[in-house]
């Protein structure tokens, strides 16, 4: 019923909004997947999409804003620890096409290696996921 | 909106998301697609953001909705 709502929140740029608002953001996130987990695939898909964001971040490094969705999906996953398997199948279905730019390829998988940092024991399948991706970019790229 | 009390603008955007809540509950749109566009325009602040995403935070966390 009120998907539009959270749909609408979810795009919104705020990884560029001042510290306080970036943490009023990050609680709500934390407060919906707490009361309603149905939201937490487009929350964490969302969160995912901005690692292929690799457009230049107005003040500083893109790789520093990225570690602001990291938080949120750190702080996600603490709140809803059944989020780890909504992760890795966001993780697999927000992973950018054979066809996208490089860039974004390798900023995707430089961020899911960062995520090893905090879900540890989802390193193994989030490897797997990484190398399955490169296999399908290289073998066409061999033989094409 | 603007307001110079702090508590009285937290309570005016508490009050509009509650409206929007109630208006998506009864059926109706009007205040909830209200509500939806301030977060899709651009010309809504940040401190704007904050403040309804405070008032659904409250909301979220004591009342069973969403």
């Amino acid at each position: 019923m009120y998907t539009p709502l959270v749909r609408a929140i979810v795009q919104l740029n705020w990884i560029l909004y001042p510290p306080a608002i970036q943490s009023v953001y990050v609680t709500f996130l934390g407060a919906l997947a707490t009361a309603q987990t149905t939201y937490l695939p487009l929350m964490l898909a969302s969160l995912l999409g901005e690692f292929t964001d690799v457009s230049p971040a107005p003040n500083g490094l893109r790789a520093d804003l990225h570690l602001h969705a990291h938080h949120a999906i750190r702080h996600l996953l603490d709140l809803v620890p059944s989020g780890n398997t909504i992760l890795i199948r966001s993780i697999r279905e927000r992973f950018p096409h054979e066809s996208a730019d490089r860039r974004e390829q390798i900023s995707y998988v430089f961020n899911l290696i960062r995520m090893g940092d905090y879900v540890g024991h989802l390193k193994g399948d989030i490897l797997a996921l990484c190398v399955d991706r490169v296999i399908k970019i290289d073998v066409p790229s061999l033989f094409g | 909106m603007a307001a110079s009390d702090p508590d009285l603008a937290r309570q005016l955007f508490k009050a509009n998301v509650k409206l929007a809540i109630e208006d998506r509950m009864h059926g109706s749109s009007a205040k909830f697609e209200e509500l939806r566009s301030k977060f899709s325009a651009s010309e809504t602040s940040p401190i704007e953001i904050s403040q309804y995403l405070t008032a659904l935070t409250h909301f979220v966390t004591y009342v069973t909705i969403f």
